[in-house]
Protein backbone atom coordinates (compact mmCIF):
# COMPACT_ATOMS: atom_id res chain seq x y z
CA UNK A 1 0.00 0.00 0.00
CA UNK A 2 1.37 3.25 -1.00
CA UNK A 3 -1.25 5.10 0.88
CA UNK A 4 -1.25 4.86 4.41
CA UNK A 5 -4.74 5.14 6.45
CA UNK A 6 -4.40 9.03 7.43
CA UNK A 7 -4.02 10.16 4.01
CA UNK A 8 -6.19 7.84 2.63
CA UNK A 9 -8.71 9.49 5.22
CA UNK A 10 -7.81 13.28 3.40
CA UNK A 11 -7.93 12.11 0.44
CA UNK A 12 -11.41 10.97 0.84
CA UNK A 13 -12.30 14.10 2.49
CA UNK A 14 -11.15 16.19 -0.45
CA UNK A 15 -13.06 13.68 -2.68
CA UNK A 16 -16.12 14.37 -0.52
CA UNK A 17 -17.71 17.20 -3.13
CA UNK A 18 -16.99 15.61 -6.44
CA UNK A 19 -19.58 15.94 -8.98
CA UNK A 20 -19.13 14.17 -12.46
CA UNK A 21 -17.69 10.91 -12.89
CA UNK A 22 -13.23 10.97 -13.20
CA UNK A 23 -11.75 8.34 -14.90
CA UNK A 24 -8.22 7.62 -14.62
CA UNK A 25 -6.66 6.49 -17.41
CA UNK A 26 -3.10 4.86 -17.21
CA UNK A 27 -0.85 4.19 -19.77
CA UNK A 28 1.85 1.52 -18.46
CA UNK A 29 4.53 -0.49 -19.83
CA UNK A 30 5.84 -3.86 -18.76
CA UNK A 31 9.71 -3.23 -19.06
CA UNK A 32 11.90 -0.55 -19.17
CA UNK A 33 10.03 2.08 -17.36
CA UNK A 34 11.15 2.34 -13.72
CA UNK A 35 7.64 3.84 -12.20
CA UNK A 36 4.71 2.65 -14.51
CA UNK A 37 3.76 -0.83 -11.96
CA UNK A 38 4.10 1.65 -9.07
CA UNK A 39 1.71 4.66 -11.35
CA UNK A 40 -0.48 2.24 -11.94
CA UNK A 41 -0.71 0.73 -8.58
CA UNK A 42 -1.28 4.03 -7.29
CA UNK A 43 -4.04 5.31 -9.31
CA UNK A 44 -5.67 2.08 -8.53
CA UNK A 45 -5.56 3.24 -4.75
CA UNK A 46 -7.02 6.46 -5.79
CA UNK A 47 -9.49 4.80 -7.44
CA UNK A 48 -10.73 2.86 -4.58
CA UNK A 49 -11.02 6.12 -2.54
CA UNK A 50 -14.56 7.44 -4.54
CA UNK A 51 -16.88 5.44 -6.68
CA UNK A 52 -17.09 8.49 -8.61
CA UNK A 53 -13.50 7.78 -9.47
CA UNK A 54 -13.01 4.40 -12.39
CA UNK A 55 -9.59 3.02 -13.71
CA UNK A 56 -8.34 2.06 -16.99
CA UNK A 57 -5.23 0.80 -17.90
CA UNK A 58 -3.73 0.31 -21.28
CA UNK A 59 -0.27 -0.68 -22.50
CA UNK A 60 2.14 1.96 -24.25
CA UNK A 61 3.26 -0.37 -26.51
CA UNK A 62 0.03 -2.84 -27.67
CA UNK A 63 -2.62 -0.11 -26.87
CA UNK A 64 -2.29 1.94 -29.93
CA UNK A 65 -5.49 3.15 -30.53
CA UNK A 66 -5.83 4.35 -27.30
CA UNK A 67 -2.08 5.75 -27.03
CA UNK A 68 -3.21 7.71 -30.05
CA UNK A 69 -6.68 8.45 -28.45
CA UNK A 70 -5.66 9.99 -26.00
CA UNK A 71 -2.09 11.86 -27.38
CA UNK A 72 0.04 9.74 -25.08
CA UNK A 73 3.91 9.94 -26.01
CA UNK A 74 5.87 8.65 -22.74
CA UNK A 75 5.27 6.44 -19.77
CA UNK A 76 3.88 6.84 -17.48
CA UNK A 77 1.37 8.75 -17.87
CA UNK A 78 -2.23 9.25 -16.63
CA UNK A 79 -5.12 11.30 -18.39
CA UNK A 80 -7.74 12.34 -15.97
CA UNK A 81 -11.29 12.75 -17.78
CA UNK A 82 -14.07 14.64 -16.60
CA UNK A 83 -17.30 14.33 -18.42
CA UNK A 84 -15.10 14.63 -21.79
CA UNK A 85 -11.43 14.80 -22.54
CA UNK A 86 -10.13 18.47 -20.94
CA UNK A 87 -6.20 17.26 -22.19
CA UNK A 88 -5.29 16.88 -18.56
CA UNK A 89 -2.00 15.18 -17.88
CA UNK A 90 0.35 13.84 -15.84
CA UNK A 91 3.88 12.31 -17.06
CA UNK A 92 5.83 10.38 -14.10
CA UNK A 93 4.55 9.05 -10.99
CA UNK A 94 3.27 11.84 -9.04
CA UNK A 95 4.75 11.31 -5.46
CA UNK A 96 6.11 14.09 -2.96
CA UNK A 97 4.31 17.34 -3.41
CA UNK A 98 3.31 16.54 -7.07
CA UNK A 99 0.21 14.01 -4.99
CA UNK A 100 -1.10 17.31 -4.22
CA UNK A 101 -1.31 18.34 -8.31
CA UNK A 102 -2.74 14.77 -8.77
CA UNK A 103 -5.35 15.34 -6.55
CA UNK A 104 -6.50 18.74 -7.02
CA UNK A 105 -6.46 17.74 -10.74
CA UNK A 106 -9.18 15.13 -9.99
CA UNK A 107 -11.00 17.47 -7.84
CA UNK A 108 -10.91 19.93 -10.58
CA UNK A 109 -12.23 18.08 -13.94
CA UNK A 110 -15.30 16.81 -11.61
CA UNK A 111 -16.19 19.65 -9.96
CA UNK A 112 -15.62 21.88 -12.83
CA UNK A 113 -14.67 24.76 -11.10
CA UNK A 114 -11.55 26.63 -12.01
CA UNK A 115 -9.98 29.57 -10.16
CA UNK A 116 -9.63 31.95 -13.33
CA UNK A 117 -11.01 34.98 -13.68
CA UNK A 118 -14.20 35.12 -16.37
CA UNK A 119 -12.11 36.89 -19.33
CA UNK A 120 -8.91 34.53 -18.79
CA UNK A 121 -11.48 32.14 -19.26
CA UNK A 122 -12.79 33.84 -22.12
CA UNK A 123 -9.63 34.51 -24.19
CA UNK A 124 -8.63 30.93 -23.74
CA UNK A 125 -11.58 29.43 -24.99
CA UNK A 126 -11.29 32.21 -28.23
CA UNK A 127 -7.86 31.03 -28.74
CA UNK A 128 -7.03 31.17 -32.67
CA UNK A 129 -4.48 27.64 -32.29
CA UNK A 130 -4.25 25.01 -30.26
CA UNK A 131 -2.00 25.95 -27.28
CA UNK A 132 0.37 23.23 -25.23
CA UNK A 133 1.54 23.93 -22.12
CA UNK A 134 3.95 21.52 -20.56
CA UNK A 135 5.06 22.23 -16.08
CA UNK A 136 7.89 20.42 -15.26
CA UNK A 137 8.13 20.09 -11.85
CA UNK A 138 9.64 17.89 -8.95
CA UNK A 139 8.40 15.78 -6.36
CA UNK A 140 10.34 18.23 -3.58
CA UNK A 141 9.38 21.37 -4.67
CA UNK A 142 6.26 22.90 -3.13
CA UNK A 143 5.97 26.09 -5.55
CA UNK A 144 5.22 23.15 -8.13
CA UNK A 145 1.25 22.05 -7.23
CA UNK A 146 0.35 25.85 -7.88
CA UNK A 147 1.85 25.77 -11.27
CA UNK A 148 0.65 22.61 -12.32
CA UNK A 149 -2.90 23.22 -11.47
CA UNK A 150 -3.01 26.35 -13.30
CA UNK A 151 -2.06 25.01 -16.05
CA UNK A 152 -4.85 22.50 -15.72
CA UNK A 153 -7.06 24.49 -14.68
CA UNK A 154 -6.48 26.56 -17.84
CA UNK A 155 -6.80 23.03 -20.13
CA UNK A 156 -10.20 22.87 -18.28
CA UNK A 157 -11.47 25.83 -19.05
CA UNK A 158 -10.95 25.96 -22.90
CA UNK A 159 -10.40 23.27 -25.79
CA UNK A 160 -7.99 24.42 -26.96
CA UNK A 161 -5.49 24.34 -24.31
CA UNK A 162 -3.62 20.84 -23.45
CA UNK A 163 -1.32 20.82 -20.08
CA UNK A 164 1.06 18.06 -19.05
CA UNK A 165 2.24 17.84 -16.38
CA UNK A 166 6.16 16.09 -16.56
CA UNK A 167 8.31 14.84 -13.48
CA UNK A 168 11.67 16.91 -14.72
CA UNK A 169 13.74 13.82 -12.73
CA UNK A 170 11.56 10.75 -14.22
CA UNK A 171 11.90 12.42 -18.00
CA UNK A 172 15.51 13.65 -17.66
CA UNK A 173 15.54 13.74 -21.32
CA UNK A 174 13.28 16.06 -21.57
CA UNK A 175 13.93 18.37 -18.99
CA UNK A 176 17.54 18.70 -21.22
CA UNK A 177 15.73 19.01 -24.43
CA UNK A 178 13.83 22.27 -23.01
CA UNK A 179 17.10 23.52 -21.25
CA UNK A 180 14.84 22.97 -17.15
CA UNK A 181 17.38 23.70 -14.51
CA UNK A 182 15.23 25.03 -12.50
CA UNK A 183 11.02 23.81 -11.70
CA UNK A 184 8.60 24.82 -11.58
CA UNK A 185 9.55 25.65 -15.72
CA UNK A 186 6.63 25.85 -18.06
CA UNK A 187 7.05 25.50 -21.88
CA UNK A 188 4.43 27.03 -24.00
CA UNK A 189 3.96 26.60 -27.19
CA UNK A 190 7.15 24.77 -27.57
CA UNK A 191 8.77 28.41 -28.00
CA UNK A 192 7.97 30.23 -24.80
CA UNK A 193 8.87 29.46 -20.88
CA UNK A 194 7.91 30.73 -17.37
CA UNK A 195 9.59 30.14 -14.66
CA UNK A 196 8.14 29.84 -10.99
CA UNK A 197 4.39 29.35 -9.82
CA UNK A 198 3.21 32.41 -11.55
CA UNK A 199 -0.24 33.71 -11.38
CA UNK A 200 -2.22 32.77 -14.45
CA UNK A 201 -1.82 36.84 -16.71
CA UNK A 202 1.70 35.76 -16.57
CA UNK A 203 1.25 32.50 -18.93
CA UNK A 204 -1.68 34.28 -20.79
CA UNK A 205 0.95 36.85 -21.74
CA UNK A 206 3.22 34.22 -22.91
CA UNK A 207 0.37 32.60 -24.95
CA UNK A 208 0.04 35.66 -26.45
CA UNK A 209 3.75 35.77 -27.56
CA UNK A 210 3.86 32.68 -28.95
CA UNK A 211 0.50 33.43 -31.35
CA UNK A 212 2.14 36.62 -32.57
CA UNK B 1 11.51 6.56 -1.98
CA UNK B 2 8.07 7.26 -2.77
CA UNK B 3 6.16 9.11 -0.13
CA UNK B 4 2.51 10.23 -0.96
CA UNK B 5 0.87 12.78 1.36
CA UNK B 6 -1.16 15.83 1.76
CA UNK B 7 -0.92 18.47 3.81
CA UNK B 8 -3.49 19.94 1.52
CA UNK B 9 -5.64 23.46 2.07
CA UNK B 10 -9.04 23.33 3.36
CA UNK B 11 -12.23 22.75 0.81
CA UNK B 12 -14.50 25.34 1.07
CA UNK B 13 -13.89 28.25 3.30
CA UNK B 14 -16.44 31.11 3.88
CA UNK B 15 -14.89 34.31 3.57
CA UNK B 16 -17.92 35.99 4.23
CA UNK B 17 -17.79 36.96 7.80
CA UNK B 18 -15.30 39.10 9.32
CA UNK B 19 -12.51 36.96 11.28
CA UNK B 20 -11.65 37.49 14.69
CA UNK B 21 -8.19 36.86 13.67
CA UNK B 22 -7.04 36.78 9.73
CA UNK B 23 -3.28 35.42 9.50
CA UNK B 24 -1.18 36.27 6.07
CA UNK B 25 1.19 33.77 5.51
CA UNK B 26 1.82 30.22 6.11
CA UNK B 27 4.91 29.62 6.85
CA UNK B 28 6.38 28.59 10.40
CA UNK B 29 5.58 31.73 11.87
CA UNK B 30 1.86 32.34 10.44
CA UNK B 31 1.26 28.44 11.22
CA UNK B 32 1.90 28.66 14.37
CA UNK B 33 0.03 31.93 14.95
CA UNK B 34 -2.66 30.46 13.79
CA UNK B 35 -2.64 27.48 15.64
CA UNK B 36 -2.18 29.59 18.81
CA UNK B 37 -5.83 31.97 17.38
CA UNK B 38 -7.42 28.87 16.92
CA UNK B 39 -6.79 27.12 20.36
CA UNK B 40 -8.50 30.47 22.03
CA UNK B 41 -11.24 29.90 19.70
CA UNK B 42 -11.01 32.86 17.77
CA UNK B 43 -12.48 32.88 14.36
CA UNK B 44 -9.46 32.53 12.53
CA UNK B 45 -8.38 32.46 8.98
CA UNK B 46 -5.00 31.77 7.53
CA UNK B 47 -4.33 32.98 4.03
CA UNK B 48 -1.70 31.51 1.54
CA UNK B 49 -0.97 32.27 -1.87
CA UNK B 50 0.26 28.43 -2.46
CA UNK B 51 -1.43 25.32 -2.14
CA UNK B 52 1.30 24.23 0.14
CA UNK B 53 1.75 25.94 3.55
CA UNK B 54 5.30 25.90 4.84
CA UNK B 55 6.86 28.94 2.82
CA UNK B 56 10.52 28.73 3.06
CA UNK B 57 10.46 25.77 5.41
CA UNK B 58 8.89 23.56 3.16
CA UNK B 59 12.05 24.23 0.20
CA UNK B 60 14.30 22.84 3.19
CA UNK B 61 15.53 18.86 2.54
CA UNK B 62 17.94 18.53 5.98
CA UNK B 63 16.94 20.18 8.91
CA UNK B 64 19.37 19.81 12.10
CA UNK B 65 18.31 22.19 14.42
CA UNK B 66 14.76 22.47 14.97
CA UNK B 67 14.40 20.62 18.38
CA UNK B 68 13.10 17.65 19.33
CA UNK B 69 14.11 15.89 16.08
CA UNK B 70 17.27 14.29 17.12
CA UNK B 71 18.00 13.32 13.52
CA UNK B 72 17.95 15.56 10.40
CA UNK B 73 14.04 15.80 9.65
CA UNK B 74 12.59 17.26 6.34
CA UNK B 75 11.43 21.09 6.79
CA UNK B 76 8.20 19.77 4.32
CA UNK B 77 7.67 17.22 6.89
CA UNK B 78 7.60 20.01 9.86
CA UNK B 79 5.44 21.73 7.93
CA UNK B 80 2.79 19.38 7.13
CA UNK B 81 2.42 18.22 10.31
CA UNK B 82 2.23 22.03 11.54
CA UNK B 83 -1.04 22.21 9.16
CA UNK B 84 -2.69 18.85 10.71
CA UNK B 85 -2.27 20.49 14.05
CA UNK B 86 -3.79 24.30 12.63
CA UNK B 87 -6.46 22.53 10.66
CA UNK B 88 -7.47 20.15 13.82
CA UNK B 89 -7.81 23.88 15.88
CA UNK B 90 -11.22 24.39 13.98
CA UNK B 91 -8.81 27.23 11.47
CA UNK B 92 -9.95 27.93 7.81
CA UNK B 93 -7.45 28.39 5.58
CA UNK B 94 -7.72 30.07 2.20
CA UNK B 95 -5.38 29.77 -0.96
CA UNK B 96 -5.40 33.33 -2.11
CA UNK B 97 -2.97 35.79 -3.25
CA UNK B 98 -3.13 39.14 -1.34
CA UNK B 99 -2.98 42.34 -3.91
CA UNK B 100 -4.20 45.05 -1.12
CA UNK B 101 -4.52 46.05 2.20
CA UNK B 102 -6.52 48.77 4.19
CA UNK B 103 -5.73 49.58 7.77
CA UNK B 104 -7.55 52.93 7.94
CA UNK B 105 -10.49 51.32 9.78
CA UNK B 106 -11.09 49.70 12.71
CA UNK B 107 -12.00 46.48 10.85
CA UNK B 108 -9.04 45.62 8.73
CA UNK B 109 -9.81 45.27 4.71
CA UNK B 110 -7.77 42.20 3.14
CA UNK B 111 -8.38 42.69 -0.99
CA UNK B 112 -7.49 38.82 -2.16
CA UNK B 113 -7.57 37.15 -5.11
CA UNK B 114 -10.19 35.27 -3.40
CA UNK B 115 -12.48 38.29 -2.25
CA UNK B 116 -12.81 41.03 0.49
CA UNK B 117 -11.68 39.44 3.82
CA UNK B 118 -12.54 41.55 6.88
CA UNK B 119 -10.70 40.85 10.05
CA UNK B 120 -10.86 42.80 13.50
CA UNK B 121 -7.13 41.97 14.55
CA UNK B 122 -4.31 40.64 11.80
CA UNK B 123 -1.23 38.77 12.07
CA UNK B 124 1.20 39.41 8.90
CA UNK B 125 3.49 36.50 8.48
CA UNK B 126 4.50 37.05 5.06
CA UNK B 127 7.87 36.11 5.31
CA UNK B 128 10.62 36.74 2.89
CA UNK B 129 12.29 34.89 -0.47
CA UNK B 130 15.49 34.38 -1.13
CA UNK B 131 18.25 37.31 -2.38
CA UNK B 132 19.28 37.63 -5.55
CA UNK B 133 23.32 38.17 -5.66
CA UNK B 134 22.45 41.33 -7.85
CA UNK B 135 25.60 40.20 -10.60
CA UNK B 136 25.49 40.70 -14.48
CA UNK B 137 23.93 37.77 -15.85
CA UNK B 138 22.23 36.22 -13.01
CA UNK B 139 18.61 37.52 -13.71
CA UNK B 140 18.90 36.22 -17.48
CA UNK B 141 19.86 33.11 -16.27
CA UNK B 142 17.30 32.36 -13.51
CA UNK B 143 16.13 29.19 -14.50
CA UNK B 144 18.91 28.56 -16.83
CA UNK B 145 21.51 27.40 -14.42
CA UNK B 146 21.07 29.46 -11.26
CA UNK B 147 18.36 28.63 -8.94
CA UNK B 148 17.55 29.28 -5.67
CA UNK B 149 16.51 26.33 -4.46
CA UNK B 150 18.45 22.95 -4.19
CA UNK B 151 15.45 20.61 -2.83
CA UNK B 152 13.56 21.94 -5.76
CA UNK B 153 16.45 21.55 -8.49
CA UNK B 154 19.01 19.75 -7.08
CA UNK B 155 17.97 16.52 -9.10
CA UNK B 156 18.75 17.77 -12.37
CA UNK B 157 22.30 18.39 -11.77
CA UNK B 158 22.93 14.78 -10.72
CA UNK B 159 27.27 14.01 -11.47
CA UNK B 160 26.98 17.85 -12.52
CA UNK B 161 29.50 20.56 -11.30
CA UNK B 162 28.22 23.21 -9.58
CA UNK B 163 28.53 26.35 -7.81
CA UNK B 164 27.26 27.28 -4.11
CA UNK B 165 27.39 31.00 -2.97
CA UNK B 166 26.69 32.21 0.96
CA UNK B 167 28.39 31.26 3.87
CA UNK B 168 25.54 31.46 6.64
CA UNK B 169 23.39 28.38 7.69
CA UNK B 170 21.38 28.27 4.55
CA UNK B 171 24.19 28.20 2.38
CA UNK B 172 26.10 25.33 4.13
CA UNK B 173 23.00 23.09 4.74
CA UNK B 174 22.09 23.36 0.97
CA UNK B 175 25.49 22.33 0.15
CA UNK B 176 25.35 19.47 2.43
CA UNK B 177 22.10 18.88 0.06
CA UNK B 178 23.92 19.32 -3.57
CA UNK B 179 26.05 16.78 -2.20
CA UNK B 180 23.61 13.93 -2.87
CA UNK B 181 23.29 15.11 -6.87
CA UNK B 182 26.39 16.78 -7.49
CA UNK B 183 30.30 15.57 -8.08
CA UNK B 184 31.62 18.55 -7.46
CA UNK B 185 30.72 21.53 -6.00
CA UNK B 186 33.14 24.80 -5.00
CA UNK B 187 31.53 26.46 -2.40
CA UNK B 188 32.13 30.14 -2.76
CA UNK B 189 32.36 32.79 -0.02
CA UNK B 190 32.86 36.37 -0.10
CA UNK B 191 34.45 36.24 3.55
CA UNK B 192 37.29 34.06 4.88
CA UNK B 193 35.35 32.22 7.45
CA UNK B 194 31.69 31.05 7.20
CA UNK B 195 28.83 32.43 9.28
CA UNK B 196 26.88 28.87 9.62
CA UNK B 197 27.08 27.45 12.98
CA UNK B 198 30.17 25.59 13.58
CA UNK B 199 28.72 22.08 13.39
CA UNK B 200 27.81 22.86 9.89
CA UNK B 201 31.05 23.89 9.08
CA UNK B 202 32.62 20.65 10.29
CA UNK B 203 30.28 18.62 8.35
CA UNK B 204 30.88 20.30 5.19
CA UNK B 205 34.83 20.27 5.51
CA UNK B 206 34.34 16.79 5.81
CA UNK B 207 33.02 16.44 2.65
CA UNK B 208 35.67 15.81 -0.10
CA UNK B 209 33.20 16.70 -3.45
CA UNK B 210 33.13 20.15 -1.96
CA UNK B 211 35.87 22.74 -2.33
CA UNK B 212 36.12 26.04 -0.52
CA UNK B 213 36.85 29.18 -2.30
CA UNK B 214 37.14 31.70 -0.08
CA UNK B 215 37.73 35.58 0.35
CA UNK B 216 35.92 35.81 -2.92
CA UNK B 217 33.53 37.57 -4.76
CA UNK B 218 31.41 36.67 -7.32
CA UNK B 219 31.33 38.82 -10.44
CA UNK B 220 29.22 37.85 -13.17
CA UNK B 221 27.71 34.96 -14.90
CA UNK B 222 28.16 34.44 -18.28
CA UNK B 223 25.84 30.87 -18.56
CA UNK B 224 25.89 31.43 -22.68
CA UNK B 225 29.29 31.58 -24.39
CA UNK B 226 30.44 28.87 -26.93
CA UNK B 227 33.40 28.12 -23.99
CA UNK B 228 30.30 26.30 -21.60
CA UNK B 229 28.71 27.98 -18.03
CA UNK B 230 31.23 30.15 -16.55
CA UNK B 231 30.92 32.09 -13.13
CA UNK B 232 33.50 35.04 -13.47
CA UNK B 233 35.07 35.28 -9.46
CA UNK B 234 37.14 37.73 -7.89
CA UNK B 235 39.48 36.65 -4.93
CA UNK B 236 41.69 39.53 -3.52
CA UNK B 237 41.88 41.24 -7.12
CA UNK B 238 42.51 38.18 -8.73
CA UNK B 239 39.70 37.22 -11.09
CA UNK B 240 39.38 34.31 -13.09
CA UNK B 241 36.32 31.81 -14.58
CA UNK B 242 35.05 29.09 -13.07
CA UNK B 243 33.66 26.74 -15.09
CA UNK B 244 30.00 25.39 -13.51
CA UNK B 245 27.17 23.51 -14.56
CA UNK B 246 24.98 25.69 -12.38
CA UNK B 247 25.42 27.84 -9.81
CA UNK B 248 23.04 27.99 -6.38
CA UNK B 249 22.74 31.09 -4.22
CA UNK B 250 22.15 31.55 -0.65
CA UNK B 251 23.05 35.19 0.23
CA UNK B 252 19.90 35.83 2.25
CA UNK B 253 16.56 37.21 1.84
CA UNK B 254 14.08 40.05 1.33
CA UNK B 255 10.96 40.48 2.98
CA UNK B 256 7.86 40.04 1.06
CA UNK B 257 6.47 43.41 2.48
CA UNK B 258 5.92 45.90 -0.37
CA UNK B 259 2.19 45.94 -0.27
CA UNK B 260 2.51 47.10 3.03
CA UNK B 261 5.09 50.02 2.28
CA UNK B 262 3.11 52.89 3.14
CA UNK B 263 1.07 51.97 5.56
CA UNK B 264 3.34 50.18 8.49
CA UNK B 265 6.67 51.33 9.67
CA UNK B 266 9.62 49.27 7.71
CA UNK B 267 12.98 49.54 8.22
CA UNK B 268 15.28 48.28 4.92
CA UNK B 269 11.82 46.50 3.87
CA UNK B 270 11.23 44.78 7.10
CA UNK B 271 8.44 45.23 9.57
CA UNK B 272 9.38 47.19 12.96
CA UNK B 273 7.51 45.53 16.08
CA UNK B 274 7.62 45.45 19.86
CA UNK B 275 8.93 42.73 21.90
CA UNK B 276 4.68 41.72 22.00
CA UNK B 277 5.19 41.68 17.82
CA UNK B 278 2.95 45.05 17.61
CA UNK B 279 3.23 47.78 14.43
CA UNK B 280 2.76 51.24 14.59
CA UNK B 281 -0.83 50.64 13.75
CA UNK B 282 -3.32 48.62 16.53
CA UNK B 283 -4.35 45.39 15.70
CA UNK B 284 -1.79 44.50 13.45
CA UNK B 285 0.87 42.03 14.38
CA UNK B 286 4.14 40.89 12.56
CA UNK B 287 5.75 38.04 12.94
CA UNK B 288 8.79 35.44 11.50
CA UNK B 289 10.66 36.56 8.86
CA UNK B 290 9.37 39.76 7.64
CA UNK B 291 10.13 41.27 11.68
CA UNK B 292 12.57 43.19 11.59
CA UNK B 293 15.02 41.00 14.37
CA UNK B 294 18.47 39.51 14.56
CA UNK B 295 18.00 35.75 14.18
CA UNK B 296 15.98 34.31 11.93
CA UNK B 297 14.91 30.49 12.28
CA UNK B 298 12.35 28.63 12.34
CA UNK B 299 12.33 28.19 16.43
CA UNK B 300 12.38 32.35 16.20
CA UNK B 301 9.28 32.54 13.52
CA UNK B 302 7.16 29.95 16.02
CA UNK B 303 8.09 31.72 18.76
CA UNK B 304 6.97 34.78 17.13
CA UNK B 305 3.53 33.50 15.96
CA UNK B 306 2.80 32.32 19.23
CA UNK B 307 3.25 35.68 21.07
CA UNK B 308 1.71 37.65 17.96
CA UNK B 309 -1.74 35.49 18.45
CA UNK B 310 -1.40 35.60 22.19
CA UNK B 311 -0.73 40.22 21.72
CA UNK B 312 -3.77 39.35 19.47
CA UNK B 313 -6.11 37.81 21.49
CA UNK B 314 -5.34 40.01 24.77
CA UNK B 315 -6.03 43.33 22.06
CA UNK B 316 -9.46 41.58 21.02
CA UNK B 317 -10.45 41.88 25.00
CA UNK B 318 -9.17 44.90 26.02
CA UNK B 319 -10.93 46.66 23.06
CA UNK B 320 -14.25 44.03 23.45
CA UNK B 321 -14.14 43.26 19.76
Amino acid sequence: MFLVQEVQGQVKERFQDLKDDVRLVVFTQQSGCQYCADNQKLMEEIAELSDKISLEVFDFQTDKEQVSKYAIDKVPATAIVGKEDYGIRLYGIPAGYDFISLIESIRLVSTGETELASEESDYLKNLAKETHLQVFVSSGCPHCPSAATLAHQMALASSKVKADVIDAAQFPHLADKYNVSAVPHTVINETAYQLGAVPAPAIIEKIKETLK
Amino acid sequence: MLDFNLAGTSLKTDISKVFDLAVIGAGPAGLTAALYSGRYRLKTLLIEKKLVCGGQLATINSLENYPGFSEPVSGGRIAREMERQVIKSDVQILTAQVNNVDFSGEIKEIATSKGLIKAKALVISAGATPRMLGVAGEKENIGKGVSYCATCDGHLYIDKTIAVVGGGNTALEETITLTKYAKKIFLIHRRGEFRADKILQEKVRAIPKIEFILDTAVEGIDFSSENGKNVLINTKGKKRNLEVDGIFIFVGILPNSEIFEGSLKLKDGFIVTDEEMKTNIEGIFAAGDIRLKSLRQITTAVSDGAVAAFSAKNYLTEKNL
